[in-house]
């Protein structure tokens, strides 16, 4: 896996990040199921992971995007905003490193989302528990959000195989992507 | 001096073929390589690579220069064009070399100059025709003096005024000490300037003999009529004759295009084509519509088709005033740049895409695929093949649905010798079954074949019967 980015690849991070925050805006999704979110940053990250197989761009991913909805005031976390876009991407990040070449594609991905949307519940306890709340509701909400957060990055990582397979016939994948693979 | 080496270079295409091996190439100041090969062969990812060896995972060894500067031109304008105006597009080469701007103006201008691009700095991108835009790209790299000029099949995008135009430039470059690789299909038109000629054979580079190998070449062209420009300008007095009013006998054929007292002109520019008398077409017509760069070939086809309004005067066709959408099935347009039409992700769907919105057959596509030989493409990727598969199976895809009128914006770009005798036999084919033809050449080509020929010069166009015409 080589580690350098070139312009290709930040362009298209770059690109990822910046629709998956105008998505996330545009729709403002008042579904009432905790974790749907999960599904739109499960598939970009993973988008951006196929895209260019290199360690670092989900994290690339999730802090472009963390930022920009930062400075566009997109949710209502404040500054926590950015730790929601990049605590799952980097957690996800890390786990690449150990099952970077294990596993069929589809498989690799899946695992990353569950990797990806624990984090995201981590950072919810994390929310929860600054807020003063009782140790046991903040693990049985960890527990619930870790479940509805898997399910949503778990069917947005299903896309991907989908999304690069289309890529690659259009020839916008770069040689390091994860064509044919 | 060496400026460029690759030494036993393989590269892989996908998970199992190579697309070279054992490839062994130097290019020393002042040489000019020609390369030639089949549609297809890897001839421009060959240049690709010896720009830009980084951007590619090969093996062996691709040595560049200290001092070399690459100017690469690549065959679609638009994949390498990235301004909005021609002086910025030229100056940009040169903003990045951090010349200043007092000094740009003069360099900017004499580079537009040498390629016989004369137009005020300030025009759009947008207005030039495919051709002006290949002139553009040339005065681009020109401008900033590199001393290793790779060109990708000029031959197919330049009319006769722009080789000659573009031989001078080369032959003056390498007389510099420029190295020069060109890679084209029709060697002709080159030989003066080509000091080593390569084939490019199953991924390996074989010398081939320049004098047998042009003459070869040239004999085979004879059948497009891609002749030289004495040759063409003999044409029109041999070959053809305008045509009078009711002058031929269309053996009761219905008319299918009719256009008169037509004026095309973009807002506060002067008129680009003016078309006083009435032209017409019928079904089993075979058109050629000649002209040179930017004379206006492409932007009567998107007139004709409704494509573009922005004209005065009447054009008919199937009975109809062109409005797009509306003629459905009857009509078949293949653009200029095949990637603008091409969208599926195999070439098999692409052409059943039409099939299955009209109703047809898919059993269409594969007869049109096994006509052109094309099926052992079906499967592949349309956005990856070369410029001339593309154009291939975008005609393929027009061709399949069996229209009544087929408009063809320079059809034969980028085809080799293989597949351009294949396309001419389905045109033929397709023509004796009723259906109408225009294609549009910036050469005189395929006299043979046509039965009238539409002439642009000086902003007008006319109608020329040809007398060894096959109707």
């Amino acid at each position: 896996m080589n580690s350098r980015f070139n312009l290709h690849h930040s362009l298209f991070i770059g690109f990822c990040a910046t629709l998956l925050v105008v998505i996330k805006s545009m729709l403002r999704m008042k579904l009432g199921l905790s974790g749907h979110s999960m599904f739109l940053m499960s598939l970009f990250y993973l988008v951006c992971y196929g895209a260019t197989n290199k360690v670092g761009s989900m994290t690339l991913c999730g802090l472009l995007a963390g930022l920009l909805a930062m400075i566009l005031g997109i949710g209502k976390g404040g500054f926590l905003i950015l730790l929601k876009f990049t605590l799952p991407a980097i957690a996800m990040d890390i786990g690449l490193l150990f099952i970077a070449n294990l596993f069929s594609l589809k498989l690799r991905l899946i695992l990353l989302a569950l990797i990806g949307s624990i984090a995201w519940a981590v950072k919810s306890g994390l929310q929860d528990f600054l807020v003063g709340m009782d140790i046991k509701i903040v693990l049985i909400q960890f527990g619930v959000n870790s479940l509805s957060g898997s399910v949503f990055a778990v069917l947005g990582a299903l896309l991907v195989p989908l999304i690069l397979k289309r890529l690659d016939a259009h020839d916008l994948l770069t040689k390091n992507g994860m064509r044919n693979k | 001096m060496m400026l460029l080496a690759l030494h036993q270079v393989e590269l892989q295409q996908g998970n199992s073929t190579y697309l070279y091996q054992n490839l062994n190439l130097q290019i020393n100041a002042g040489e000019c390589h020609c390369i030639s090969g089949v549609t297809g062969c890897g001839k421009t990812t060959l240049l690709q690579l010896m720009a830009m060896p980084n951007q590619f995972n090969y093996q062996g060894e691709i040595t560049h220069s200290d001092e070399l500067i690459i100017g690469i031109i690549m065959q679609d304008p638009h994949v390498q064009l990235i301004r909005e105006t021609i002086g910025a597009e030229v100056a940009f080469g040169l903003e990045n070399l951090l010349v200043r701007p007092i000094d740009m103006l003069p360099l900017v201008e004499q580079a537009l100059t040498k390629v016989g691009l004369v137009l005020p700095l300030n025009t759009p991108v947008d207005h030039l025709s495919l051709g002006q835009k290949y002139r553009l790209m040339l005065a681009a790299q020109l401008v900033f003096e590199p001393n290793l000029i790779l060109i990708d099949e000029p031959w197919a995008q330049l009319d006769n005024q722009g080789i000659t135009d573009l031989c001078k430039v080369l032959l003056d470059l390498l007389n510099t000490g420029v190295g020069v690789v060109i890679v084209e299909h029709n060697t002709y038109p080159f030989t003066q300037l080509i000091n080593y000629q390569w084939q490019l054979i199953s991924g390996t580079l074989i010398p081939a003999n320049k004098e047998i190998s042009s003459s070869e070449d040239f004999i085979e062209n004879i059948s497009r009529h891609s002749v030289s420009q004495h040759d063409i300008d003999k044409i029109p007095l041999t070959m053809t004759h305008p045509v009078k009013q009711g002058a031929l006998s269309l053996g009761g054929r219905p008319c299918v295009l009719s256009m008169s007292g037509l004026t095309i002109q973009f807002a506060n520019q002067n008129p680009l084509l003016h078309i006083n008398n009435n032209v017409t077409m019928h079904s089993g017509d075979i058109v050629g519509l000649f002209g040179e760069n930017g004379c206006g070939k492409t932007n009567l086809f998107n007139r004709i088709v409704g494509v573009s309004a922005g004209y005065k005067g009447q054009i008919s066709l199937l009975g109809k005033t062109p409005k797009l959408g509306i003629f459905g099935a009857n009509l078949g347009f293949l653009m200029q740049r095949p990637s603008r039409q091409l969208f599926e992700m195999t070439v098999q769907q692409e052409l059943e895409f039409s099939l299955k919105r009209f109703g047809l057959p898919l059993s269409n596509a594969t007869d049109i695929l096994t006509q052109l030989n094309l099926m052992p493409l079906a499967l592949h990727s349309p956005h990856k093949l070369s410029y001339g598969q593309q154009h291939l199976v975008a005609f393929a895809s027009v061709l399949c649905i069996n229209p009544k009128v087929l408009l063809l914006d320079d059809p034969f770009a980028g085809l080799d010798d293989n597949y351009f005798p294949l396309v001419i036999k389905a045109l033929k084919h397709f023509s004796e079954n009723g259906g109408a033809v225009i294609f549009s050449s910036h050469r005189h080509i395929l006299s043979s074949l046509i039965s009238k020929c539409w002439l642009i010069e000086r902003q007008q166009l006319t109608e020329h019967c040809v007398l060894n015409g096959t109707s």
